[in-house]
């Protein structure tokens, strides 16, 4: 018979942060964040099921299953809170085409209005009956309670560590602390906690150089694991610095806890539905107050605001997060963005102007390029 | 006695190319049958008549052309639907909002035309109902309209995917319910139930003479054309704010189609089903007939002409029939079952299916549809519309010719 510990648990997958991984965990799942993206030919493959205009992101998710891509193959079953209609239909892609489980659940928007609170707890305990199943083990209030303290906690030094980065010589570059969110998706928890601690000892104790880079914030859609050109650029080729990130594979997912106060079910429901909002929730103006406030805590100089090409939720709410903020006086890049190589000669020659206009204080302009737009606004 | 006519009947008044027609030409013309030539006025000045109600006190909303009708008529509103705000519109209007709101030039062209739309209308009436899980393109766009002094009220709907029945159904509807109760409240200040049961009974049977409609035309084909036929179910809901003379006009064509029935006049039309939205390539309708064919089932009616459930409380079985209908719209397998039968029944010839470039989910339904009726020998053809009211894509031109060879 086999024992129970070398039984090989099963691997839950998911893709957008409104999946309450604490549960998944308390079931006995490995939670498994599939966010990579980036490649070009991957894209194109997924293509094949998606058609051409489809979010880059959900179409590199399908690929990455018709590429037979080791990591996102080893998932036994998706999870998916309806975040866009492009996941979800790139979900159903997934499952039509690879065969693989999935178990769709609803994500309200109007996220405070009470029967939308009362919904969600309803959708996260049909989660919890599903992942039970697949599983086959009961998840406890007890096991599920620790669960959420021990994602809490691993939240919290992810939100210690990136405010290091208020110092005006950040100790770490915006690049290093997307490895420390991949480490969190990847590694098992206690590993990830643990890298943590010693690290924000470690860079804690880093004494300040007395430099001041240029603080970028980057805004917008995520930035997937596989397309750092981004981050690449403003880092290493421009000498910038990204002190915080407002997207959902940077600081925002970690910016808030869970609640720990209540029964733990509702305070998943809760704390999940009231996380920094990405901007398919509603309304648009509580996402621009979380932006604005995060701009204001690092101390921002300026704001790339990035979206991938047919995504709408960041594409048709981009100009008026460009506008909050032309307010603000603090200058925006709008960049509409892909895969493709082709891309990234555009994406440095728009960056090296914008940077450009910065340094030398050169305010008011606002011009456009097809999609792609800058604007600076005199501070 | 049955003759068989070479050519359909509707082109004998209509003798102009495909490419030669606008929308509102179209609609100014003649058809032969006097019940569709007044629902083209009807439909023509159907955003007038909106803003009339508006000016005398109305209350108007833009809204109500789906399963949420009865709560829209029975607080007394004048539902004006904004896709026919699309439809009116021009390609300025397209890069209005591209100049104004800065929309990227890939998003769907029919949220773009909407938005160019409401932003030339700010000064009228400011309501909008939307349906979230409905479309992510419009629920990003209505949000970033708030900014124009919209007052939009969002209904929450759940998205109903593939295989959900029994327990999490009724849990959707639970949800759904409480969302359009709120939408009452926000219409009308208050929910009257004994009202909306008889907008329920009156849609109901309202429902029930379109579907006679389409029945009639499917057996014969070649009194009114695939535009007129549309015309007059894409009233259904809304009723093109005139829901008693809409219903005598609905009686009106029954009475012409059946007499045209008795004639016994043949037809040598090619049925085909149109699965996904209506879209505004306007010419592609007609260039259906112009080429032997026409829609003989529309994925949309399945949707939308759905009875609502008088055995329920009337807001139960309005929640019921949104989430089935409106509710995503659905898993990509939805509409297998309706497809399958429509094609079944009418003895069409194969499957259309149109959706807009730039769609955020009628791509992979369509891919995962065609799967199917690939591995069931039944034609079908994927057309990536856009928002044109004038000549459809040179594109789609080439193609449905070609596909209309195929299956004829
Ligand atoms: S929110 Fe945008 S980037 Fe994210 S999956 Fe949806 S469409 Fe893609
Ligand atoms: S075609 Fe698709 S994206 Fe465009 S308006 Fe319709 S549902 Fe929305």
């Amino acid at each position: 018979m086999t024992q129970p510990s070398e039984v090989k648990p099963k691997r839950a997958g998911y893709f957008c942060v409104y999946t309450p991984i604490e549960l998944l965990a308390a079931a006995g799942a490995t939670p498994v964040r599939l966010f990579k993206g980036g490649d070009a030919d991957v894209v194109n493959s997924g293509e094949v099921h998606t058609r051409s205009f489809f979010c880059q992101f959900a179409q590199y998710s399908v690929g990455a299953f018709r590429e037979g891509d080791p990591l996102y193959r080893s998932i036994d079953k998706l999870y998916h809170f309806n975040t866009c209609d492009q996941m979800k239909k790139g979900v159903e892609a997934i499952g039509e085409f690879f065969g693989v489980p999935y178990r769709m659940l609803c994500l309200p928007r109007e996220r405070s209005r009470a029967a939308s609170r009362e919904f969600m707890q309803r959708e996260v305990e049909f989660l919890r009956r599903d992942v039970e199943e697949l599983t086959g083990q009961a998840v406890t209030e007890a096991g599920l309670r620790e669960q959420i303290a021990r994602y809490n906690r691993a939240r919290r030094w992810l939100r210690e560590i990136s405010e290091l980065r208020k110092r005006d010589d950040p100790p770490l570059t915006g690049g290093e602390y997307l490895e420390l969110v991949k480490a969190f998706y990847y590694l098992p928890i206690d590993k990830a906690l643990a890298a943590f601690e010693s690290l924000h000892g470690q860079l804690s104790a880093e004494v300040e150089s007395g430099d001041r880079p240029l603080r970028i914030m980057v805004a917008g859609g995520i930035v997937a694991d596989g397309d750092d050109r981004l981050t690449r650029l403003l880092e290493d080729e421009l000498d910038t610095r990204i002190v915080v990130e407002d997207h959902c594979t940077g600081l925002r997912p970690f910016y808030l806890p869970v609640p720990e106060d209540r029964p733990p079910l509702q305070a998943l429901a809760e704390g999940y539905l009231d996380q920094a909002p990405c901007a398919r929730m509603k309304p648009l103006s509580e996402r621009l107050d979380f932006s604005e406030q995060l701009a204001r805590e690092y101390r921002v100089d300026a704001i790339v605001y990035v979206s991938l090409k047919f995504c709408s939720c960041y594409a048709i709410t981009g100009n008026s997060f460009v506008k909050r903020f032309e307010k603000l006086g603090i200058p925006v890049l709008e960049i509409s963005s892909d895969y493709s190589e082709s891309d990234l000669g555009q994406l440095k020659t728009r960056l090296g102007a914008f940077l450009e206009l910065l340094k030398k204080g050169d305010a008011d302009v606002r011009h456009r390029a097809g999609t792609r737009r800058a604007a600076v606004a005199a501070p | 006695m049955s003759v068989t006519v070479q050519g359909p009947v509707v082109q004998l008044s209509r003798r102009r190319e495909h490419h030669e027609v606008s929308q509102v030409d179209w609609l100014k013309s003649r058809t032969g049958s006097p019940a569709v030539d007044r629902i083209f006025e009807l439909a023509l000045s159907y955003i007038q008549r909106a803003d009339e109600a508006h000016r005398q006190g109305r209350k108007v909303v833009y809204g109500g052309g789906m399963t949420d009708a009865p709560i829209i008529h029975a607080t007394d509103t004048f539902p004006c639907v904004f896709p026919e705000l699309g439809r009116l519109a021009s390609d300025g209007s397209v890069a209005l909002a591209e100049d104004h709101f800065r929309i990227a030039r890939e998003t769907c062209s029919m949220v773009k035309a909407t938005m160019g739309e409401l932003l030339k209308r700010k000064g009228l009436f400011k309501r909008l109902i939307n349906y979230c899980s409905l479309c992510e393109p419009y629920n990003a766009a209505f949000e970033v309209l708030k900014e124009e002094g919209y007052d939009i009220y969002s209904v929450d709907l759940p998205y109903r995917s593939e295989g959900v029945t029994g327990q999490r159904f009724e849990h959707l509807v639970d949800f759904a319910e409480k969302e359009l109760r709120g939408l009452a409240t926000w219409l009308g200040g208050r929910y009257d139930e004994a009202r909306l049961g008889a907008e329920i009974r009156r849609l109901n049977r309202l429902h029930a003479k379109v579907r006679r409609v389409l029945a009639l035309q499917v057996a014969h084909p070649d009194y009114i054309g695939t535009l007129e036929t549309l015309f007059v179910w894409n009233g259904a809901n809304h009723n093109y704010g005139v829901p008693g003379e809409y219903e005598a006009l609905l009686d009106q064509l029954i009475d012409e189609l059946e007499a045209y029935a008795r004639r016994g006049i043949e037809s040598t039309r090619v049925p085909i089903v149109w699965a996904g939205g209506r879209g505004q390539e306007f010419g592609l309708y007609k260039l259906f007939d112009d080429l032997g064919g026409f829609i003989s089932s529309w994925t949309m009616t399945g949707l939308l002409l759905r009875d609502y459930d008088e055995g329920l409380s009337p807001l139960r079985a309005v929640a019921r029939n949104t989430v089935i209908g409106m509710g995503g719209p659905g898993g990509s397998k939805d509409q297998l079952p309706h497809l399958e039968e429509a094609v079944r029944r009418t003895g069409s010839k194969g499957i259309i299916f149109y959706g807009y470039f730039g769609c955020s989910f009628s791509s992979v339904n369509f891919e995962v549809l065609k799967k199917h009726f690939n591995a069931l020998g039944i034609p079908s053809l994927i057309l990536d519309g856009s928002f044109q009211t004038g000549d459809p894509s040179g594109q789609n031109v080439t193609r449905l010719k070609a596909f209309m060879e195929m299956v004829q």
